[in-house]
């Protein structure tokens, strides 16, 4: 068992090492936006009315107004927001991401934490969550899937540290900026939702205190969304009524089918269930000594199916919180896209499952943990995911 | 306690009211464009016309709403229903104006489109303002917006306002935008019969 302290060193030297690694050349190839970056940096240039890259996506968007409409704004503003304060340089659209993904690590550690009481169970955790490549690319590029990825943490961090308003006001800020972000408040309905059922079959009783909180968590979510967007909107939209704003996401999300022919599309799409294969990888940018790939480390997403399984037992068995956990992870966070995707067949994309990878990190380390294995054979599956991450390491030389 | 059932019923059929089954909707278009290219006018529009009704559920600004009056246009102006082409022209010279600015070469098309519908209806005055905004874009992208059949059609509009004068010069300058864009076209044979008329 770590000391306090011990575990307080090492979980600093893992974000710092963590964050470096994020940081780390954030400004190369140069001026150059990588994968979608492109829609996200010409939102945040004609928001602030500063010069556009090349290829602008938006060459008549109306000038100071976000013309990234399917999208909500808040996280194109705060995009935006790093470039007011550091210039319109490479580190300042990335910083956000480097930071927020940073924060993610974080946000694991913590949630374990809470979930095991176990220190080194949760560093583990932690330190299997910075192992994955996807998790550093998305950290390390101007687009939201970190800032979603690191507000469902938070919503759920908040959630079990007895915190329900602000875990509703993390939530909505989530939908603020994807509105796949829905999922965190959906995390959260879920894991109470075991957690409450489980109490009842044992105990015949309804615990009201847990209903309260999950009826507190929501409706500050529900509440918060519209007032949210309407405070994002107002400078900077072609929605000043949030209402609208959301209607239009979600019939966009709803009926759009695909408006490019197929071979007009140059990021792999791809159906869920083919991500728990770690296929249709997705190519960010190869140039000079960097090559940015989309794909998770397989010692975790290979792991997807034998964690839910024991996850599923543990919670069944023993209403284990570590278990619930990861089971309301998966199902806030992929069931829904695995039911939307057999409803309509609308484009995904392999970066859509990156908010379930702490699920599995935290499933790894806080199941795994008690299971009667050589310390050795479990320091080699660490090693063997550090190797991977190696492998898929971006930089494969000095810039 | 029947409040929350009734409540979720609403909730579910909201949500769902507000969705389009994407595949049926490209469905019908393709659908309309094969009738309409094999001459199959009144089916065409009817498919239009469904596939509309479709995207009507969704937001004014959605795409499939953008697309579906784009092709209703393209077929009235086809079947000469200039009435029918003004108003879905109008349709969406609004919703694009909301999303980006005036000098869209989209929106300079269409303001060229809806002055040739007004035209044909006979509305001169109106049609002569659709143009001038048309033209104000068409000067950044000449090739893209056909400046020269813009001056043409100009030209044509000022005729029949009675401007003999301003119809001689729109008719020089859309020669000379010609020579610049297509030399050798069509359109030369077109400036000197309607200059003659």
């Amino acid at each position: 068992m770590l000391s306090p302290r011990h575990s307080r060193v090492l979980l600093i030297v893992l974000i710092a090492l963590s964050f470096g690694v994020r940081a780390l050349w954030l400004d190369y190839p140069g001026r150059l936006a990588i994968l979608d970056e492109g829609y996200y940096l010409s939102s945040a240039h004609n928001i602030l009315g500063t010069e556009q890259l090349p290829g602008n996506p938006y060459p008549y968007a109306r000038p100071g107004l976000d013309p990234l409409i399917e999208h909500p704004i808040a996280g194109k503003l705060l995009i935006a927001l790093s470039i007011r304060i550091l210039g319109d340089t490479p580190y300042a659209w990335r910083l956000p991401s480097a930071v927020a993904g940073t924060v993610v690590l974080l946000l694991v550690y913590l949630l374990a934490y809470r979930t095991t009481r176990h220190r080194g169970v949760s560093l583990a955790a932690a330190g299997l969550t910075a192992l994955d490549p996807m998790m550093l690319v998305n950290s390390r590029v101007a687009m939201l899937e970190i800032f979603v990825t690191a507000l469902i943490l938070a919503t759920l961090y908040f959630y079990v540290r007895r915190l329900p308003a602000l875990a509703g006001l993390a939530a909505a800020l989530a939908v603020c900026v994807k509105l796949t972000g829905v999922s965190a408040i959906l995390c959260v309905v879920a894991f109470e939702t075991m957690r409450t059922l489980r109490h009842r079959v044992l105990t015949r009783r309804w615990s009201t205190r847990r209903i309260r909180a999950l009826a507190v968590a929501v409706g500050v979510c529900a509440v918060s969304v519209p007032a949210l967007l309407w405070l994002f909107n107002s400078r900077a939209s072609l929605f000043p009524n949030p209402f609208d704003n959301l209607r239009y996401m979600y019939t966009h999300l709803a009926a759009t089918f695909a408006f490019r022919p197929p071979e007009a599309v140059v990021v792999p799409q791809s159906r869920p269930w083919e991500w728990l294969l770690n296929v249709r990888e997705i190519p960010y940018l190869t140039q000079g000594v960097m090559n940015l790939r989309g794909v998770y480390n397989p010692l975790l997403v290979f792991a997807f199916v034998p964690v839910v399984a024991w996850a599923v037992w543990l919670a069944a068995r023993r209403g284990a919180a570590a278990a619930l956990m990861v089971l309301a992870i998966v199902a806030g966070c992929y069931v829904p896209l695995v039911a939307g995707s057999l409803l309509v067949p609308r484009p995904a994309y392999l970066y859509y499952f990156l908010p379930v990878i702490p699920g599995i990190a935290l499933g790894l380390a806080t199941l795994g943990a008690p299971l009667k294995l050589p310390r050795a054979g479990k320091a080699a599956y660490v090693l063997a995911a550090a190797g991977a991450f190696i492998y898929y390491f971006p930089f494969r030389g000095w810039p | 306690m029947a409040v929350r059932p009734v409540l979720f019923a609403v909730v579910v059929a909201v949500l769902a009211s507000a969705c389009v089954n994407g595949p049926r909707w490209e469905a019908t278009m393709a659908q309309a464009r094969l009738q309409r290219d094999r001459g199959d006018y009144g089916a065409a529009e009817r498919s239009l016309l469904d596939a509309l009704a479709q995207a009507d559920r969704l937001h004014p600004l959605h795409p499939y709403e953008l697309e579906t009056n784009t092709e209703l246009a393209r077929l009235h102006f086809r079947t000469g229903e200039f009435a029918k082409a003004k108003a879905a022209l109008t349709r969406l010279v609004g919703k694009l104006e909301t999303l980006y600015r005036s000098d869209h070469p989209s929106i300079g098309a269409m303001h060229g489109d809806l002055g040739r519908a007004c035209d044909a209806l006979g509305q001169v005055d109106e049609a002569q303002g659709h143009y001038a905004k048309a033209l104000a874009v068409a000067l950044q992208v000449p090739a893209q917006n056909a400046i020269d059949y813009l001056y043409l059609d100009m030209a044509v509009n000022a005729q029949r306002r009675g401007l003999s004068a301003e119809a001689d010069a729109l008719f020089a300058r859309a020669e000379a935008a010609a020579r610049q864009l297509r030399p050798g076209g069509a359109i030369f044979e077109e400036i000197r019969a309607k200059r003659g008329r």
